[in-house]
């Protein structure tokens, strides 16, 4: 049945594709095979293989063999919509392409990407082009949830999942647009609740997504730009620190500045860091000691107090 | 799941095109591009040989020559010797793959023919999709990945000065580079070491200098799995255990969460690097297990705070 079905699709396809006029639906259930069984049935299986192809992304050009008579319809694949259409590459840009290709880890992306260096290779005639290892470069950027996003977000269907930030709870959102920062995807849609836009880190996303209706359920604000909602993006703010190091050591911090000697034991520099300011000087214990700014200092010890 | 006829036409429709342009594969070779098993291959081209062209006839007929397993070609192909367009999303992949390679390309002329080869591609994906997935800022500045990519695809032995996190030294490493991993936007590399071929982790923005040396194009056939030796850990935390979650989810092997406090099992195989990333964290962390590494870590916030009286 199923092996029926496939071979029916690709002889429609190769038909309507090698055809220069419009084939009535008359022509191709006696010309195409796979055709079968009373006039209602090849109707049917007709509407439904169109469908089908259309589903694929081929598109099928319904028209009439001579526009000044109400002729029947026909239909065809036109080359140009069916063919692949990047021109020619040279190996150099085949290798970025490859390399572009391979960099994801998430399903939807590594598998599309796959799939277009089947394209690609089937164009170029370069399968066998010369790489070695698998990935050279690849984004841990796992997530199982982009292929629901994506389907959410083209199709425009308005979505729910549980999210957590502080509590954990359940947002109804109209899906706008994902935007890839620092290596991690953040979702931007309006909450229905809310009724204003938010951006969600997608790994924070606890449960599966549920499509809640149907396609084209709302509507993209005109000039909607997912960057004007990004507030991570914005400059943070730098600090800058003095503090005591054991010589020889603190080495990431001394890159920034001159070492300046105290005695046998202690140097000090300057350096200056962002809202990671805590992890990075307690990442060298003992080898540090703050001393200015004073309130950072302050923080520093009460920090360290609590962690006895 | 179950694969559908549509996925089977649409794989069907992809692989006559590509023998035909890449005659003389193997049906393994042809099974791993599509992802897909020699045997579901065979049965494709079984069925492929018995489509074509109205008429049906040898002369119309797709011909197909996959007796021998280990070459195959297509002698006709009809109407279907071009592959199919680009999907939305396929072209999607590539475009946004693109934008991060040109962000890594140090070289100003390969940062420009990236680009013009991603508005290329750009073209033919709706604006719409275009404007919906997008990349912001996609990884930290590391002008020496570039560097490393070449090493690692001409197999090359790298030897570099490295700032070592873990231990707060700075000394030489000579090693053979595998692949480049990025992760929140920063990149680490791995790789082995040529003579024990021990696997490590190096961050890239900690490489100060590098010097790419010698091939060494037999060293993946030496490489086995490697092998860790790894220490359970056991640790407590508040709320923030969200955050340590998120962002240590490699070493995490299971957490419990009751009532906003985290317990969490971590699988470790640098002592030096966990006992930071513990002492470090902007909130106390409680290790349970094991439990010499609970007091080196509490004597660490002691000794650091006696510094400060």
């Amino acid at each position: 049945m199923s092996d029926q079905k496939t071979e029916r699709l690709i002889n429609l396809t190769m038909a309507l594709l090698a055809t220069k006029r419009y084939l009535s639906k008359g022509e191709i259930f006696s010309q195409v095979a796979g055709y079968t069984g009373s006039a209602e049935t090849k109707e049917r299986m007709f509407e439904r293989d169109k469908d089908d192809l259309r589903a694929l992304g081929i598109e099928i050009q319904v028209g009439s063999h001579d526009p000044l008579f109400d002729d029947e319809l026909g239909y065809r694949i036109l080359e140009s919509d069916y063919e692949f259409n990047l021109g020619d590459l040279t190996p150099v840009e085949l290798s970025y392409l490859s390399l572009a290709a391979k960099l994801w880890r998430n399903q939807l992306f590594a598998s599309s990407g796959a799939l277009a260096l089947v394209k690609i290779d089937a164009h170029s005639g370069s399968a066998l082009r010369e790489e070695f290892g698998t990935s050279l470069l690849s984004l841990e950027n796992e997530t199982p949830l982009f292929a629901p996003l994506w389907e959410a977000i083209t199709s425009k269907k308005l979505i729910s999942f549980t999210y957590r930030s502080k509590t954990e709870a359940k947002r109804s959102i109209a899906p706008y647009g994902l935007t890839m920062w620092r290596g991690a995807w953040y979702l931007a849609g309006e909450d229905l609740e809310k009724k204003e836009v938010r951006v969600f880190k997608v790994a924070r996303i606890t449960s599966d997504i549920s499509f809640e209706g149907k396609s084209d359920s709302f509507v993209l604000p005109e000039g909607f730009n997912i960057q004007d909602h990004l507030i991570m993006v914005r400059d943070e703010p730098n600090v800058e620190f003095t503090a005591r190091v054991r010589v020889g050591k603190c080495q990431s911090l001394r890159r920034q500045s001159t070492a300046e000697n105290i005695d046998g034991e202690w140097d000090r520099i300057t350096f200056t860091l962002g809202s990671d300011w805590r992890e990075k000087i307690l990442w060298f214990g003992p080898d540090i000691v703050l001393e200015s700014p004073k309130d950072k200092v302050e923080e520093i010890k009460s920090l360290l107090r609590s962690k006895l | 799941m179950k694969e559908t006829a549509l996925d089977r036409v649409e794989r069907a429709l992809n692989l006559i095109p590509f023998i035909s342009s890449n005659p003389g594969l193997s049906i393994t070779q042809i099974a791993e591009r599509f992802g897909s098993t020699p045997t579901q291959i065979s049965k494709d081209l079984t069925l492929l040989h018995m489509c074509g062209l109205p008429g049906y006839t040898h002369l119309e007929l797709l011909d197909i020559d996959y007796e021998d397993p280990e070459f195959i070609q297509v002698t006709d192909a009809q109407v279907l010797d071009q592959p199919r367009s680009l999907t939305q999303l396929e072209s999607l992949t590539l475009v946004l793959g693109l934008q991060l390679l040109a962000e890594l390309a140090k070289d100003p002329q390969e940062r420009e023919s990236i680009i013009a080869l991603q508005s290329r591609l750009s073209s033919m994906i709706g604006d719409e999709v275009k404007n919906s997935i997008t990349i912001t800022d996609g990884l930290l500045e590391t002008p020496i990945v570039k560097e490393i990519q070449v090493a690692i695809s001409q197999s090359r032995v790298i030897t570099f000065t490295y700032d070592s996190a873990s231990s707060d030294t700075i000394n030489s490493r000579r090693v053979f580079p595998l692949e480049i991993l990025f992760k929140d936007g920063i990149g680490y590399l791995q790789a082995a070491n040529p003579e024990t071929l021990e696997i490590r982790t190096f961050r890239v923005d900690r490489i100060i200098e590098m010097t790419v040396g010698e091939v060494d194009a037999e060293i993946h056939s030496r490489l086995s799995t490697p092998t860790h030796s790894e220490i359970e850990i056991e640790i407590e935390m508040g709320e923030d255990g969200l955050f340590f979650l998120e962002k240590h989810n490699e070493i995490v092997t299971s957490y419990q969460e009751v009532a906003g406090n985290f317990h969490i099992t971590l699988a470790v195989s640098s002592p030096d690097w966990i006992k930071r990333v513990i002492a470090s964290w902007p909130s106390r962390i409680k290790v349970v297990k094991p439990l010499d590494l609970a007091e080196v870590i509490e004597e660490i916030a002691r000794q650091t705070l006696d510094n400060y009286s």
